[in-house]
């Protein structure tokens, strides 16, 4: 990385996943009308992915910063490599599916592209509006993933709601900018965290609202409640593959702004924002698994289940200390694959004429596909959060960095709607080893890409779930102003 | 990297597992070679639990064959096991109720043979873990781990209300384990806030001075998790589902493993983590044990499915483990570290016969069967061994442990005792009653009068369990002596502390009241 | 216990000639003949001054260890045994007493049921109701069906198994499940599918958070 001028190192990352994307809409652009040839467009992508996380091991431990507004430092990087992997994870389940749903594999590859660099730039992004222009990139490619099955009109009406609440979101985050911008004159998150940290005494109402709105339009990303009403019907309409990437990657990416903006712009009020925090992490866990339990679609299912998984996340970011923020990366990666996982089984189990992703589907799944059902168990084992998997390491984080805080409470009502959440996992148990199948079970055929894609996430889960050290040293969580928030925050205790 | 002998026998059916894995057996040809391999494993698992026996220095009450090695060092976790005289034992129950529960499936299990012994050698390794682990996060993922192929033991080869009841197991068990989740990282915070460094380590946390009203809550969550495993009386009702629906291997394991390791957690955790609220708490959970022992009783009685009633006189026969545990002193604790054991051999053996008429009948009604004595004399014979065991007949395992709760409970506070003896002679009751009905009289039933008597592979496992329960009965030293230091030194522990405490709480009083005085 | 043994094996023979009846087979005799001198052996076993059996199983019952606490330092045998030899004076009387009593019996049966038959049948003819009685062993399997057994079935099959353990208890913990289950569809009708019902909760999550900040 050395040839490359300092000034732009951080960007690379972001650079290699927009050439990728280009380079694959330039591809569509020029086929021919009947060229069957589908994943060269993918690889195109794979290697755009693999650029970024090569670039992003690279850099790792550097702390470079472009332009100003762009930080490579080590939590940045960490969510690039997690928003890589998911990328490249997407990629190969689409090389079944998106054949098989008659999607244009130009298009979609191209979509996907994009929202990945939106995504990484979200996540190292150290300005409001540049959080908020990659926001707008993701949102749209997403919003045009939901809806790329175009003849669905469910799937059309998913799109569409997702894209008008989505604006609505998206004003409110402007707003908060504005209200901020006024305030702190600047957009920069360790200017307005210095800023901030002098202001902390004065109990001016406007940054209080500054506050609230970003929060309004984080916790629409994130799908907390109770803004989270679009997700489970974006997420059924979808096509599962896409539904997969959009619960993890984008969830990734949002979490990864939404703890730069508020551990470090607005750590100074963390007294002020952890209590609505709070009560919104509580309800986001409690509605998420209690409705879960009433659903008879997997897809919608695990909506609500990845609704209650946003929930936890939410707790490491009450914590508000160093071990809530290395709680949230390590559970966005352990979340990320195994979510990605289940909705890679889900989108091979699906036919093109029909989906399959009711739970009475998976009747007898463990007779007729062995592999397939162990697999999915696994990944709903570690969804649950049951030991060995990696689900269990990322919920035993979370909760240390609640009660490390203090917070035993949020820890209590995490751990009893996990064991709720169990239930409805257990359901697709039941149901796939545990009640005969009715009907003669399609005979489903996982092509060698897809199956490499789901044995690399069954051993990363439990690789996670066995031997974390590895990625718990990496010291993943070190933000570049981390220090500078940690000296304000000791400043601080007159206030409290 | 050595490894040890206590990471050979949990690792031991984890690979015999994996291997088994690679067995292709879509049709059931290879069902005996499985079947066989899984013996095999077994029994060399329960050889070398008796070679931790043979090595284990029964005078020390320290924890023996220590294998340490960082795991998660960020937050003090170590891959941490050692044995002392309680974990030993229940390590060798283990390991030989495990090639019994392997018996007992030779012939009742004909669906998915590979994958009913993976899910058992997985269990067997899970269930050595929590009784080796001394770091507190290693003993949680064991005591977690365990839940998934008991899950699928019951929910896949089980009876017809196999789904509810599996579900009911692992939601019900969960609910209770993850409260002691979250008191075990309070526990680290604590060490953390006191050493400055995250610690898991049992030992290190022993010596922790926690505060009184957060040794209440610790100590509930703690206790409310091995509550629901004993099942203590109210928090009992997972199991008569769990055991009449599991297949008998599962049974044998629920009853005779599993269900220890709720009283183990109690002597192992709960009480000495927690001296001065296991003291607030004792008498209450003295008077549920008892409750329990008398109400599992009586419930054991009328029940019509002998699955049932074995499992309520589970109840009962639990309750006299938890009372010697609340007693707190040596004869109490190692009376109810003996009943764990003999529970588990005379228990387990009662589900494997119940299993093997049910295997033959399938039906586990008592009015089904009736004058089997005639039919089948050498299960019978075998069946009143452990009837009489169970009961606590001097002389067979079960009169020693009962005798020894019963004095240490006695040297508590007598009043216990009585309802106690109220429950040993309930349990002759139900158990001669159900032996009566089911094998003297005439044969009512027909399809009794051409039975077998028991089969090879049945004696092979009921020959062992008879043996042992006889052992234990005749030769209690045997089992008593390496357990007692370490006894002694969980009681000197709760004893210490809680005298400390109100020596500590004497001397503030005085002070206090000179300085009112001055 | 005589009368059984008068009546069985001495006197004239009541059954039916036809019967054969043999002598025990060797395996039944033998179990007989141990039986029978053990019984007679076991009678000397506890014999005040010679108690063999009483230390039998000591090493289990006196933990060693309990030296070292405060409260144990008796051993429960320690305590038999200083006991024991106190009372061997009364013992001694108590067995001789004993001894004598079951001798009279034996007499007694001894004369009543092979030398004089007619005293027993005169005594039934001239009380019916008190030989009914003593028949039917005073009816005392028959009070304690009423007034113990029955009541202790009927309690515990309806009262504790399935009013308490099936109804409250499982009941209870059924219930959580059922009430989980019902928020969860009564909350799951919110999803009603309209756009603005959704854009009504993402506004009323404003309302509350900003509420929250300006009006606390």
């Amino acid at each position: 990385m050395t040839s490359i001028p300092a000034s732009i190192q951080a960007i690379v990352p972001m650079l290699s996943v927009t050439l990728a994307a280009l380079a694959c809409m330039t591809w569509e652009a020029f086929r021919d009308k009947g060229e069957p040839d589908r994943m060269p467009v993918g690889a195109l992508g794979i290697v755009g992915l693999l650029g970024a996380a090569i670039s992003a091991a690279f850099l790792w431990n550097g702390n470079t910063t472009s332009f100003g507004v762009i930080s490579g430092d080590n939590f940045g990087l960490f969510v690039t490599l997690v928003l890589a992997a998911v990328g490249i994870l997407t990629i190969m389940f689409s090389s079944q599916v998106i054949h098989r749903d008659g999607i244009v594999a130009g298009e979609y590859y191209t979509l996907i592209l994009f929202a990945i660099a939106g995504m990484i730039m979200m996540a190292t992004a150290n300005d409001l509006l540049v959080i908020f222009i990659a926001l707008e990139v993701l949102s749209l490619a997403v919003y045009v993933l939901t809806g790329i099955r175009r003849e669905d009109p469910q799937a059309t009406e998913a799109a569409f709601k997702y894209f008008l609440l989505g604006a609505f979101s998206s004003a409110f985050f402007l707003y908060g900018i504005a209200f901020t911008f006024g305030l702190a004159k600047t957009t920069r998150l360790d200017v307005i965290s210095s800023f901030l940290a002098a202001q902390a005494l004065s109990d001016n109402p406007l940054i209080l609202v500054a506050l609230g709105l970003l929060l309004v339009g984080f916790a629409f990303k994130i799908s907390a409640v109770p803004f989270h009403m679009w997700t489970p019907d974006a997420y059924e309409g979808a096509p599962a593959i896409v539904t997969g990437f959009m619960s993890t990657a984008v969830k990734a990416a949002a979490f990864a702004a939404f703890v730069r903006v508020f551990l470090m712009a607005f750590e100074p009020f963390s007294a002020d924002w952890a209590p609505i925090v709070w009560v919104i992490a509580a309800a986001t866990m409690i509605l998420g698994t209690v409705v879960g339990v009433a659903q008879t679609n997997l897809k919608r299912m695990l909506a609500y289940s990845s609704i209650a998984h946003g929930g936890y996340l939410l707790v490491g970011l009450v914590a508000a200390n160093e071990v809530g923020k290395a709680a949230i990366l390590f559970y966005l990666a352990t979340y990320a694959i195994t979510n990605l996982a289940a909705f890679g089984v889900i989108a091979l189990l699906g036919a093109r004429d029909r989906e399959n992703d009711e739970l009475q589907d998976y009747a007898g799944l463990w007779y007729s596909h062995p592999g397939l059902a162990a697999l999915m168990t696994v990944c709903l084992l570690s969804l649950g959060g049951i030991p060995p998997t990696a689900g269990f390491i990322g919920k035993w984080y979370i909760f240390s960095a609640a009660v490390s805080a203090g917070y035993y409470g949020l820890a209590v009502i995490g751990v009893l709607t996990s064991v709720i959440s169990v239930f409805f996992y257990l359901r697709v148990v039941v149901m796939m080893y545990m009640q005969e199948r009715g009907a003669e079970a399609p005979v489903i055929h996982v092509n060698a890409i897809s199956m490499t894609a789901l044995t690399v996430s069954i051993a990363a889960i439990f690789y996670l779930g066995i031997l974390p050290t590895q990625v718990l040293n990496s010291r993943p969580s070190t933000t570049c102003s981390s220090r500078g928030a940690s000296r304000v925050r000791r400043g601080r205790p007159a206030a409290a | 990297m050595a490894v040890g002998l206590l990471s050979i026998s949990w690792l031991l059916p984890v690979v015999g597992a994996l291997l088994l894995l690679f067995i292709g057996n879509a049709d059931g040809r290879r069902n005996g070679l499985i079947r066989w391999w899984t013996l095999i494993v077994s029994i060399a698992v329960f050889g070398v639990t008796l070679a931790m026996w043979a090595s284990f220095n029964p005078g020390s009450a320290e924890f023996q064959l220590v294998e340490r090695h960082p795991w998660i060092p960020s937050f003090g976790i170590d891959y941490y096991l050692g044995v002392d005289g309680i974990s030993l034992l229940l390590v060798v129950l283990t390991g030989f109720l495990t090639p019994i529960a392997v018996l007992s499936s030779w012939i009742g299990i004909e669906k998915k043979v590979k994958e009913f012994y993976i899910f058992l050698l997985l269990l067997e390794a899970a269930m050595i873990g929590v009784f080796l682990s001394l770091d507190l996060f290693l003993f949680y993922v064991f005591w977690d781990a365990m839940l998934v192929p008991m899950y699928f033991l019951i929910g896949i080869w089980g009876y017809d209300q196999r789904i509810y009841a599996a579900i009911k197991f692992m939601l019900y068990t969960m609910a209770g384990s993850v409260l002691m989740l979250i008191a075990i990282l309070g526990l680290a915070y604590l060490h953390n806030a006191a050493n400055g460094v995250y610690s898991f380590d049992l030992l290190k946390l022993y010596t922790l001075d926690i505060a009184p009203r957060t040794q209440f809550w610790f100590f509930l969550a703690f206790a409310v998790a091995f509550a629901i495993k004993v099942p203590l009386f109210p928090f009992h009702t997972w199991l008569p589902d769990a055991h009449v629906q599991a297949p008998t291997a599962g049974s044998v394991i629920l009853a005779g493993v599993l269900l220890k390791m709720g009283t183990y957690g109690l002597v192992r955790f709960a009480f000495p983590l927690f001296p001065l609220a296991a003291a607030y708490f004792a008498p209450w959970i003295a008077v549920l044990a008892v409750i329990g022992i008398i109400y599992g009783a009586l419930v054991a009685m009328v029940q019509p499915d002998m699955k049932k009633l074995v499992a309520y006189s589970s109840v009962s026969h639990l309750g006299f483990v938890v009372l010697g545990i609340c007693a707190m002193n040596v004869n109490g604790l190692q009376g109810a570290v003996y009943q764990m054991l003999a529970h588990g051999v005379s228990t387990g053996g009662l589900f494997l016969i119940v299993g093997m008429l049910s295997d033959r009948r399938h039906t586990r009604l008592i009015s089904e069967f009736g004058g089997l004595k005639a039919v089948m004399p050498r299960l019978t014979a075998a069946f009143m061994i452990i009837t009489l065991a169970s009961i606590g007949l001097p002389g067979l395992n079960g009169f020693i442990g009962e005798f020894l709760i019963m004095l240490g409970a006695f040297r508590w506070d007598p009043r216990y005792v009585v309802f106690a003896g109220v429950g040993v002679i309930l349990s002759a009751v139900y158990m001669l009653w159900m032996f009566q009905r089911v094998y003297y009289g005439k044969v009512t039933h027909g399809e009794n009068r051409t039975l077998p008597d028991l089969l090879p592979h049945e004696w092979s496992s009921v020959i062992p369990l008879c043996a042992i329960a006889l052992v234990m009965g005749v030769f209690p030293t045997l089992f008593l002596e390496p357990m007692e230091p370490a006894v002694t030194r969980v009681v000197e522990r709760l004893q210490n502390t809680q005298t400390l405490r109100v020596e500590r709480e004497r001397v503030e009083r005085t002070e206090r009241f000179e300085r009112f005085e001055r | 216990m005589f009368r059984l043994v008068f009546l069985t094996f001495h006197g004239e023979r009541r059954d039916a000639p036809s019967h054969h009846l043999h002598d025990a087979p060797p395996a039944m005799a033998l179990a007989l003949v141990v039986l029978a001198v053990g019984s007679v052996l076991a009678g000397y076993a506890g014999v005040p001054g010679h108690n063999a059996l009483g230390s039998w199983l000591e090493p289990s019952f006196t933990a060693r260890s309990v030296t070292t606490l405060a409260d144990a330092q008796v051993g429960v045998a320690g305590e038999a045994g200083g006991a024991g030899e106190a009372s061997e004076g009364l013992e001694v009387t108590l067995m001789v007493v004993s001894s004598i009593v079951a001798l009279l019996g034996i007499g007694l049966a001894f004369f009543i049921w092979l030398k004089r038959r007619e005293i027993a049948d005169k005594a039934a003819a001239t009380f019916p109701g008190v030989y009914r009685l003593l028949l039917n062993k005073y009816y005392v399997d028959e009070i304690y069906d009423a007034t113990i057994v029955e009541p202790i079935r009927i309690v515990s099959t309806e009262g504790l198994w399935r009013g308490i353990d099936v109804n409250v208890i499982d009941g209870a913990v059924n219930g959580t499940a059922s009430i989980v289950d019902g928020s969860s569809s009564l909350l799951r009708r919110l999803q009603s599918g309209s756009v603005r019902a959704y854009a009504g909760s993402l506004l009323i999550g404003v309302v509350l958070i900003l509420g929250y900040y300006l009006w606390r």
